[in-house]
């Protein structure tokens, strides 16, 4: 027996016109989702109360509970439209209104009813109960996806890297900025970082590690590339696709540690953010059309590349981009291949790829890296001529399935 | 009238439980119109599925759906009334003890209508088989309905539909809809067809058809039209059910919005009719359903569905009851 359900409902028998307590037993039948019981004491609770704001909160509710049952979107349109007016002045009807217009693709709507919300005083009192209105950054949140049908590509995907920095969010909200990423084909991972306190886990030290407090790569490549390279200073790398300056960014913490080199970006305001934030430079260019050899040569580099980062959209862009280095005048020490494996599984890009650079000489030494263990995006390489056979031992990890790149860059007991 | 049944049934020592069938068979829309029967040790109740949730805006209806006061509100791509049925067994506490989706698959055939499924089935077992009986309309292409014997058993660790018979009806082949024909328990494969005057009928599953077999002339002057309801049970040498009266209107806005009400009834065993309780409802609900009435022990068990979005079980002491039929 269900004792908090039960108890609820008897409450309920002996006051049934209280619209309190068939608020709660509406909780409680939600919480065991039982949606269409949920309504019935929601509804009563609403046609019983003279309190505006529980009649609000209830009217939030049933839409909350269509929205969890899927397919019945008139009427959580239905309840929304009837509970804002009762608290016009709060910012949670709002919210979700957007949100409902926004998964039914009416961007223009949800951007209204973000924008009505957004500009509200955080109300004074508090609902009974947790209507799904992430108050930190909800209305952002919004804004975000209808950013992209209205304002199209170039900015969205600075706006999600830079929105996912600064918020923890809930799974809701994640998948539904994978989802939406991936749908407008800006591939998207969720990142993890490496702080000091992990100094003592990481699966390979190197030499000025200690002086690390974080990293800033998507998914260690920054660390991948000093542990390669025992914590080199002052090398040089060649960006291809380089993003956010700082937010998943591959070269920022290199540029800390001394680093020159030279990026390249189609997206124009990242690269002029880029300009604006680092001391490196970043150029637009196609990747691929770009001319690689004319790039080296605005670096320090004679003949040897320290880092080497392919990373465009889609995975075909990234293979064209590696097809037009210049491995004949360049070696590279360390090479972080995207391919996207897991959205381009027929297309061959992974074998194309792992097939041209080791034909040229360099090994594979981290396969098929993921931050979800069901992605496959990035392969890593190094030229063994620049490494150790010691630390090339210590650093390779070739299995016949996708790598967890936590799996990959501490020792877990 | 009384407007709250369970709480009085509540203060003079009985019980009431919700019935829940997991949502991850459901996706949590409606669960109505049970029906209990006590099969040996055993307490089992049919629960009824329906793809929709019940809008009801009662009261006041400040709060209407964007259709009226009443909906029926399915997915809004499917616009069919899907109902499937869960066989459920209790413990003596009328907690669910296990709760198993019926298998009907060997059964089913293409449905030409859209209503889909055999609704509101009556749980009873005779000649040593349990069935569910209850209304189907998805054979025809224009929706009638017929009454329909379902014959179930546990097997392979679930429950599965074994026979289906469509029982024509009696007198009048071109009626439109049969339903809530209510069982007889201690009369094998006879039923009250109609209550007030009372009809009795009784099917035959080898010819698929039915005759009366009793029609009385006795009309009781009401309000409304009796309607059937749970079984028809032996007590105390008289037979006793629930019936439902229902009162349809159109509200300001030409609307449609309904009020059920539930009545015991008691007849003799020559049928005539002996007592009719006051009109009741069991929770303050506009609309509520009840499928079931058995004996067990000291009490009756009464299962019924409310809005067509909660299911209940009822335990009322019986002298509660005679008491409560005789105010």
């Amino acid at each position: 027996m269900n004792k908090s359900l039960q108890k609820h409902l008897e409450n309920y028998i002996y006051d049934t016109r209280n619209p309190e307590v068939n608020f709660y037993l509406g909780v409680e039948f939600e919480k065991i989702r039982q949606y269409a019981s949920s309504l019935t004491h929601y509804l009563k609770c609403a046609e019983l109360s003279d309190d505006q704001l529980l009649q609000y909160e209830a009217q939030l509710r049933i839409a909350t509970v269509f929205n969890k049952q899927g397919g019945r979107v008139k009427s959580e349109l239905n309840a929304l439209h009837q509970a804002i007016p009762l608290a016009p002045d709060r910012p949670e009807g709002y919210y979700l209104i957007a949100d409902c217009q926004r998964r039914r693709a009416f961007f223009t709507e949800a951007l209204m009813y973000t924008r009505l919300g957004k500009q509200l005083p955080e109300p004074v009192t508090t609902l009974r109960t947790d209507v799904g209105f992430p108050k930190e950054y909800g209305f952002e949140f919004e804004e975000i996806l209808t950013h992209y049908h209205r304002n199209g590509f170039n900015t969205t995907r600075s706006k999600v890297v830079e929105f996912l920095h600064k918020y923890s969010i809930t799974d809701y909200h994640r998948d539904v900025l994978v989802k939406f990423m991936n749908e407008i084909k800006l591939n998207y991972y969720p990142a993890t970082y490496y702080t000091k306190s992990k100094i003592d886990k990481l699966r390979v030290g190197f030499e000025g590690v200690e002086g690390i407090e974080k990293n800033y790569a998507q998914a260690y490549q920054d660390m991948f590339v000093l542990m390669s390279l025992n914590g080199q200073k002052d090398g040089i790398y060649l960006e291809i696709g380089s993003g956010d300056p700082t937010y998943n960014n591959n070269t920022k913490l290199l540029e800390e540690l001394g680093w020159t080199g030279i990026s390249i970006d189609l997206n124009a305001e990242l690269v002029n953010k880029f300009n604006l934030e680092r001391s490196n430079r970043a150029l637009v260019q196609d990747a691929t059309t770009a001319d690689y050899g004319t790039l080296l040569q605005s670096t320090d580099a004679i003949d040897v590349v320290d880092y080497l980062q392919v990373d465009c959209e889609p995975a075909y862009n990234t293979y064209q981009a590696l097809l037009r280095i210049p491995f004949t005048k360049y070696q590279f020490k360390v090479i972080t291949f995207e391919h996207d494996h897991y959205t381009d599984m027929n297309s061959g890009i992974r074998r194309a790829s792992r097939e041209l650079l080791s034909k040229l000489g360099y090994k594979l030494v981290v396969n098929d890296i993921s931050t979800d263990r069901n992605r496959s995006f990035e392969d890593w390489w190094v030229h063994p001529d620049y490494i150790s056979e010691e630390r090339l031992k210590q650093i390779t990890s070739i299995t016949d399935d996708v790598q967890l790149v936590d799996d990959y860059m501490y020792r877990y007991l | 009238m009384e407007i709250n049944l369970v709480k009085r049934v509540l203060d003079s020592g009985g019980m009431i439980r919700p019935l829940i069938v997991p949502s991850e068979q459901t996706d949590g829309s409606g669960i109505c119109n049970p029906s209990v029967f006590i099969d040996g040790e055993d307490i089992l109740v049919n629960i009824r599925h329906v793809n929709y949730d019940m809008y009801h805006s009662e009261f006041n209806q400040k709060y209407p759906s964007w259709y009226g006061p009443l909906i029926y509100l399915h997915r809004e791509d499917d616009v069919c009334l899907r109902t499937q049925n869960f066989l459920a067994k209790l413990t003596p506490e009328l907690d669910i003890e296990r709760v198993d989706r019926i298998d009907t698959s060997d059964l089913d055939v293409e449905p030409i209508w859209n209503f889909i499924g055999l609704e509101d089935g009556r749980l009873f077992r005779w000649d040593d088989k349990l069935y569910i009986c209850g209304v189907r309309r998805d054979t025809t292409d224009n929706g009638q309905g017929r009454m329909e014997f379902s014959e179930i058993e546990y097997v392979d660790g679930g429950v599965k539909e074994i026979s289906r018979h469509r029982i024509e009806a009696p007198n009048n082949p071109d009626s439109y809809c049969e339903k809530n024909w209510m069982p007889i328990l201690d009369k094998p494969f006879h039923f009250i067809k109609w209550t007030n005057p009372i009809e009795v009928v009784r099917a035959d599953l080898e010819t698929l058809s039915s005759e009366t077999v009793y029609k009385s002339e006795d009309y009781q002057p009401a309000q409304r039209d009796f309607r059937g309801n749970s079984h028809v049970i032996n007590y105390k040498g008289n037979y006793i059910a629930l019936i439902h009266e229902v009162d349809f209107w159109y509200n300001e806005n030409e609307r449609k919005d309904s009020q059920y009400y539930n009545r015991f009834i008691v007849w003799d065993k020559e049928w005539n009719f002996v007592r009719a309780s006051q009109r009741f409802k069991f929770m303050d609900n506009y609309i509520e359903f009840s499928c079931g009435l058995a004996k067990h022990g000291d009490d009756f068990l009464i299962s019924f569905g409310a809005q067509d979005n909660t299911a209940y079980i009822l335990k009322a002491n019986q002298e509660f009851i005679e008491s409560f039929i005789y105010e």
